[in-house]
């Protein structure tokens, strides 16, 4: 009876720690939207790992390598982060890799995905709380996040997003709550609170980079109102930079010792430039250079990963935001959650990233997830538009209306995508198209043959080759490939196969249009070089592209 | 082409003309080879167009002869049809047998519907069969080929490799019949478009206000001959003559109604010449492929018209036999298939998903036999069909998702019976398995919506029947006539019904929200349509193997464009030429091209010829670089973004305003009710006059807030009265 009585009480509890202001560190409620956040998250695992989906992104596939190649390799240590990604993701993967059938599944990417969705929503909820929004605006801001199909999708893979993300909404979440605390906060907590969480996000992905731009200009701005103490202001956004500068030195620094050059990561070989060059120089990055086009793209990539109905909401946020909080700080740390859009606008318009969608030229998926650093901006601005309804008292009736009539449409933008999430979900289609690709040019096939047939005795394999990246498919500890990533091994083993390795993997198919020599399969060319190699070896699998071959020794 | 091969059943034909009927042989005998059937193609829109054996598809259009190759593996039969002149006697039949597989020496048995015309091995190669008016049949010879089992035991094999192996596979081609004597010339109208003719020219003398008139008649003479007919307009007169195949439409603008004669032109091929008052001769043109055509049984007519139907036939739910299937029966050992084409364009309109209902029966099956039934679309399996001894009714529905929707769809439906242990045996010792579709009750609902992305796909679902033509100029070229005329017929060929024709001005197409055809455009309307190609010089991905990345094209092009340009779907033919003239040649081409090929065929966005190129290509706009004139497109989203940002700085200014104005007022009231309260405090007991205790729009702890004594600026009500502000902060001394 006490219990039956209890938990009504615990409801009542919950339901109004939903709606209650943040009281120093404390936001009542944030349990509850972590607790939400992970059913969700789980639930997109669940689904994801069940569908093969987690690995049909190569690059997802690639994150979950270099995490375990660190440990787990025939030349292991830390130069296996590379420079092609930031670093942080990867490392954060390593415990979850470090156990096989994690790795293997998919499920450690999974794991750390539904971490950073807990964190995303609870920061997002505790920024809401800060600035003053109900009830009704919290759930409706987490409600966009943790259902949304193409985030919780992205959280289910070692995609990078997740990780940028949390942090990224981290940050701003402790710059909220520096910001609008009645109680002066010292810099060390404002370097822990805040600073911490910009530098992972400096490390795990460049939007982190432009966050410490914007956070540093918040916290100068507001620290100035505060006291109007030029040393004052110095000293807090010392704090804030702090760690995240520390993170970009340990970066260029890491880059210079492993490859010589500080800038590796920006002007290498393997950089996203360098790689990117191909198209730019060919002009196919239309939106280079146009603002008309890099607006068009980007926000047809939103309206694919976000929804139109949320986009169109927020904009009414937009407005309701400029009209209730002016520049507020308030309205200053809604905008700062706009950094990823932002700096998303700008790569773009520089050509420094290449996205594509149904409504540009080229027409095709590519990159769409890069949209979803903008979910949490636009979420918080659907949240304020709602609360900005509830809390209308010329109009009451009309507010309350427009803000049932907004969750409504909300509701029913969820139904249309769960009714066919691959066709209503850029993230989706993307990653759809990339598992038929792979189970029609045999790559599925080939990995799960070389998984079960693996008997010892090494592999050859390029698996930067495009199309190569399966070995958590396969799931043969990295150990037995002499591929790339074990450098001299692999030039090695390139010049005498047979010598090294029993088991070859290779694709027969072209390098994709407008690529780089880097994701030619140096395998495959080797052999085409030397086809004696091929008396050594047996053809055991042979199906698309994708060849196997075992030595025909047996040994 | 591929042909499907069958049971022996009796020829299907009833229907045959310009819109032949898919037929399922009632009668089919149990058929082991189909499990080998090279007939049934992967691609659902080729199977449509193949010359199929009745039991498996539609049958082939009638001809007299057929350069399209027909296969026969061992088991099945295949059905030839050829038209008969009027007037002449098929004295001999011709064609070309060749093995595909097995053995040379297989036996193949010839027929017509009245008598056996002989044996012929694949070794015979070309082969040689005489004909008579006994094998005429309704002004047809129906030709059979027949490739029986030599060893009369039905073996399954589970590989179909297999299984091909074991049996005798060849290839039928160049088949056609020669007649003797002299063809009747058409006497009237409604024997001009006589099923054995093969081309015809529309001539219309390069009159613009003829075009209405010579395009529909490119229509109507497609959909009455069928697929296999070749229709122009305006073309250069062919340097060869047949007056039994060929057939000439002249238009003469004149005044009153339409009248017509025949007569023959100066190469002595039957002119049919119509004339009369412009407005007349569309309705005249459209009557020609008009179900009520053989009304007209002179040759001297007056008033021929056909007016379009007032309600387009956009019927949502249509029973196998409306989509051409006028029986599926199934039956025999092995894998025996039953092939329904489902074209989006039968539904009146595109189509984003549809209903199967399938009623019907299925036999026993005993302990000696396993079978099993399926259903697949497009080559996926949706379903599996029940085969039970206990309930032998077929009452399935079945939903296709917008996903598996094409523009031509196949259906098929497959019976699979096997011999229980999988061993040879002897097929007189085997029960019948058979498998019966109620084709009158057995539907395909359509789901209204778009399945398909925007391209060649769309069409001709995308017309609903009807198609708005415009040419770049008001006085066409002949180039521009020619092309028009190629593509009407080319969609006409693919169109479950005629197509409605209207010419109107390229502005009006411009401007209009009706899907349509534009030809010969200009780049200014390329322009403003946003083609995905503009007509100017761009840049392509080079083709594989070359050390450049893209290549300039600055040669002379033509390009066919199928798009969406707001919400409609659009052809275009047009070209470009560093002088700014429009290469006529390369426009005429590039649509000309399309008579030897099937519609469905056709994939992405963009047919193109360059005058390098010896034949015009599908080209991958996603190869093509971004034009300038593209770019150029979303200029205005930049000042639409500058606009945007202005109004939320206005917002901002006009809210800061405001605020500042209530923060006044709230100080002027602080400040009077300081002055009452002084006033009071010194004895005096009457308020302020002509003091607002609370501004109209005051929450109560604004009014608190206010009633308290000030010693700094008060924040403004609205920001006071909720968590978090900086207001609420300040009032912290921070």
């Amino acid at each position: 009876m006490i219990q039956a009585e209890a938990a009504p009480g615990r409801f009542r509890a919950a339901w109004a720690a939903l709606d209650a202001p943040a009281t120093g560190r404390r936001v009542p409620g944030t349990l509850i939207v972590a607790a939400i956040a992970l059913i969700a998250g789980t639930i997109a695992a669940f689904w994801s790992i069940g569908t093969d989906m987690q690995f049909a992104y190569a690059d997802a596939q690639s994150h979950l390598t270099i995490a375990r190649r660190i440990f787990d390799s025939k030349a292991p240590g830390f130069t296996q982060l590379g420079t092609v990604w930031l670093p942080l993701p990867n490392l954060l993967l390593m415990p979850f890799v470090a156990i096989d059938w994690l790795w293997a599944t998919g499920w450690a990417a999974a794991l750390l995905g539904i971490v950073c969705l807990v964190a995303t929503a609870s920061a997002s909820y505790r920024i809401a709380a800060r600035i003053g929004l109900g009830r009704t605006a919290r759930l409706v801001l987490v409600g966009l996040i943790v259902t949304n199909p193409s985030m919780l999708y992205v959280h289910t893979t070692a995609l990078t997003e997740p990780v940028l993300i949390a942090f990224l909404t981290a940050s701003v979440a402790g710059l909220a709550s520096w910001a609008l605390s009645p109680r002066e906060l010292s810099a060390g907590e404002m370097m822990v609170f805040s600073g911490a969480p910009a530098a992972g996000a400096v490390l795990s992905r460049y939007e982190g980079w432009a966050l410490v731009a914007s956070g540093t200009l918040f916290v100068i701005i507001v620290a100035w109102r505060r006291k109007r103490s030029l040393k004052h202001v110095v000293k807090l956004a010392s704090a804030f930079a702090l760690w995240p500068a520390l993170g970009v030195l340990w970066w260029v620094s890491y880059n210079f010792a492993v490859y010589q050059n500080p800038l590796e990561f920006l002007n290498g070989p393997y950089s996203a430039a360098a790689l990117q060059a191909p198209v730019s120089e060919s002009g196919f990055l239309a939106y280079k250079g146009s603002v008309g086009l890099t607006l068009w793209a980007y926000h047809w990539a939103i309206i694919g990963t976000v929804g139109a109905v949320t986009l169109a909401v927020a904009a009414l946020g937009l407005i309701a935001l400029c009209a209730r909080f002016r520049l507020e700080t308030r309205a200053l740390i809604v905008w700062l959650l706009a950094t990823g859009w932002a700096f998303s606008l700008l790569s773009l318009y520089l050509g420094q990233t290449h996205l594509n969608n149904m409504h540009t030229m080229p027409t095709n998926w590519w990159n769409n997830r890069y949209a979803l650093v903008s979910l949490t901006w636009l979420a918080m601005l659907c949240a304020v538009w709602i609360d900005s309804c509830l809390r209308s008292r010329r109009a009451r009736r009309l507010g309350i209306a427009a803000a049932v009539a907004t969750i409504v449409a909300f509701a029913g933008q969820l139904a249309w995508s769960l009714t066919d999430l691959p066709g209503r979900s850029a993230v989706l289609a993307e990653g759809a198209g990339y598992l038929e690709i792979k189970h029609g040019n045999g790559t599925d096939a080939g990995a799960r043959y070389l998984g079960d047939h693996y008997d010892g005795g090494g592999i050859l394999m390029d698996e930067s080759a495009a199309g190569n990246a399966v070995l958590p498919q396969i799931g043969v500890p990295l150990h037995e490939y002499f591929n790339r990533s074990t450098g001299p091994l692999f030039d090695e083993a390139l010049r005498d196969p047979a010598g090294h390795a029993r088991w070859i993997f290779y694709t027969v198919a072209d390098a994709p249009s407008l690529s780089s020599a880097a994701v030619a399969d140096q395998v495959y060319a080797t052999l085409l070089e030397n086809p004696a190699v091929l008396a050594q070896y047996e053809v055991v699998f042979s199906e698309g592209d994708i060849r196997i071959l075992r030595r025909l020794d047996g040994s | 082409m591929l042909a499907s091969v069958g049971a022996g059943a009796a020829p299907a034909f009833a229907t045959a003309g310009p819109s032949v009927k898919t037929q399922i042989s009632p009668d089919q005998p149990s058929n082991p080879a189909d499990t080998t059937a090279p007939a049934q193609a992967e691609d659902p829109a080729e199977r449509k167009s193949a010359a199929e054996s009745p039991d498996a598809a539609a049958a082939p259009e009638v001809a007299r002869s057929r350069s399209e190759r027909a296969e026969l593996a061992s088991g099945g039969t295949i059905w030839l049809p050829f038209a008969v002149p009027d007037g002449t006697t098929p004295q001999e039949f011709t064609a070309r047998l060749s093995l595909l597989a097995g053995d040379d020496s297989a036996q193949v048995q010839v027929s017509s519907e009245r008598r056996s015309l002989g044996t012929v091995t694949p070794a015979d190669g070309e082969i040689t069969l005489a004909l008579s008016d006994e094998d005429v049949v309704d002004g047809r010879v129906n030709i059979s080929f027949s490739l029986p089992w030599n060893t009369g035991l039905v073996c399954w094999v589970a590989s179909e490799t297999q299984q091909r192996e074991q049996g005798t596979r060849l290839a039928i081609t160049d088949a056609a019949i020669n007649t003797a004597g002299e063809a009747t010339p058409p006497e009237t109208v409604a024997t001009f478009l006589s099923p054995w003719v093969e081309q015809v020219e529309v001539v219309t003398g390069g009159d613009p206000q003829l075009l209405e008139a010579g395009l529909s008649a490119v229509a109507a003479a497609t959909h009455r001959l069928g697929s296999a007919s070749s229709v122009s307009l305006d073309a250069p007169a062919s340097d060869t003559v047949d007056p039994v195949t060929q057939r000439v439409i002249a238009f003469e603008a004149g005044s009153g109604a339409a009248v017509t004669g025949i007569d023959t032109d100066e190469r002595g091929v039957p002119r049919l010449v119509v004339s009369g008052a412009p407005e007349t001769l569309t309705a005249a043109a459209a009557a020609l492929g008009s179900a009520g055509l053989p009304l007209a049984s002179a040759a001297d007519t007056e008033g021929l018209a056909a007016a379009p139907a007032t309600e387009p036939d956009t019927a949502l739910s249509l029973s196998l036999e409306d989509l051409g299937t006028a029986s599926v029966s199934l039956r025999g050992y092995g894998v025996t298939d039953g092939f329904i084409s489902v074209p989006q364009d039968a539904f009146g309109g595109p189509v984003d998903g549809y209903t199967l209902h399938l009623t019907g029966a299925v036999s026993t099956v005993d302990a000696v036999t396993i079978a099993s039934a399926e259903v697949l679309w497009n080559d996926v399996l949706v379903d599996t069909l029940p085969i039970s001894a206990d309930d032998p009714r077929i009452d399935r529905t079945i939903t296709i998702p917008s996903s598996s929707v094409r523009a031509s769809n196949g259906l098929v439906v497959r019976l699979t019976a096997v011999a229980a242990g999988g061993a040879c045996i002897d097929e007189s010792l085997l029960p019948q398995v058979r498998l019966d579709l109620d084709a009158r009750a057995s539907t395909v609902t359509a789901h209204r919506g778009q399945a398909v992305s925007p391209g060649f796909e769309r069409f001709p679902q995308a017309l609903g029947g009807t198609l708005a033509v415009a040419t770049g100029s008001d006085t066409p070229s002949v180039a521009e006539l020619q092309a028009a005329g190629s593509v009407i017929a080319a969609l006409q060929r693919v169109s479950s019904r005629q197509l409605d024709i209207t010419v109107e001005s390229a502005q009006q197409l411009i401007d209009s929200t009706k899907p349509g055809l534009l030809v010969g455009a200009t780049p200014d309307q390329a322009n403003a349509l946003r083609t995905p190609l503009r007509l100017d010089r761009f840049r392509t991905l080079a083709p594989s193997g070359s050390t450049e990345l893209t290549v300039a094209v600055d040669r002379p092009y033509a390009a066919l464009m199928s798009f969406e340009s707001g919400n409609r779907d659009l052809l275009v033919v047009g070209g470009w030429a560093p002088n700014g003239e429009t290469p006529e040649t390369l426009l005429v081409s590039v649509a000309d091209d399309l008579a030897g090929t099937d519609w469905y065929t056709l994939s992405g966005v963009l047919r193109f010829q360059s005058d390098s190129d010896a034949a015009p290509q599908l080209l991958d706009i996603n190869a093509v670089v971004p034009q300038q004139a593209y770019r150029e497109d979303y200029t205005w989203i930049a000042w639409v973004a500058i606009g945007g940002l202005a109004l939320l700085l206005a917002i901002m200014g006009i809210a800061t305003a405001a605020r500042r104005r209530r923060a006044v007022a709230t100080r002027q009231v602080e400040a009077e009710a300081e002055a009452a309260d002084e006033a009071a405090a010194a004895g005096e007991t009457e308020p302020v006059a002509g003091a607002d205790p609370l501004p109209a729009d005051a929450t109560p702890a604004a009014a608190a807030s206010s009633a308290a004594p000030a010693t700094e600026a008060a924040p403004a009500h609205d920001a006071a009265a909720e968590p978090g502000t900086d207001a609420g902060r300040r009032s912290d001394g921070s």
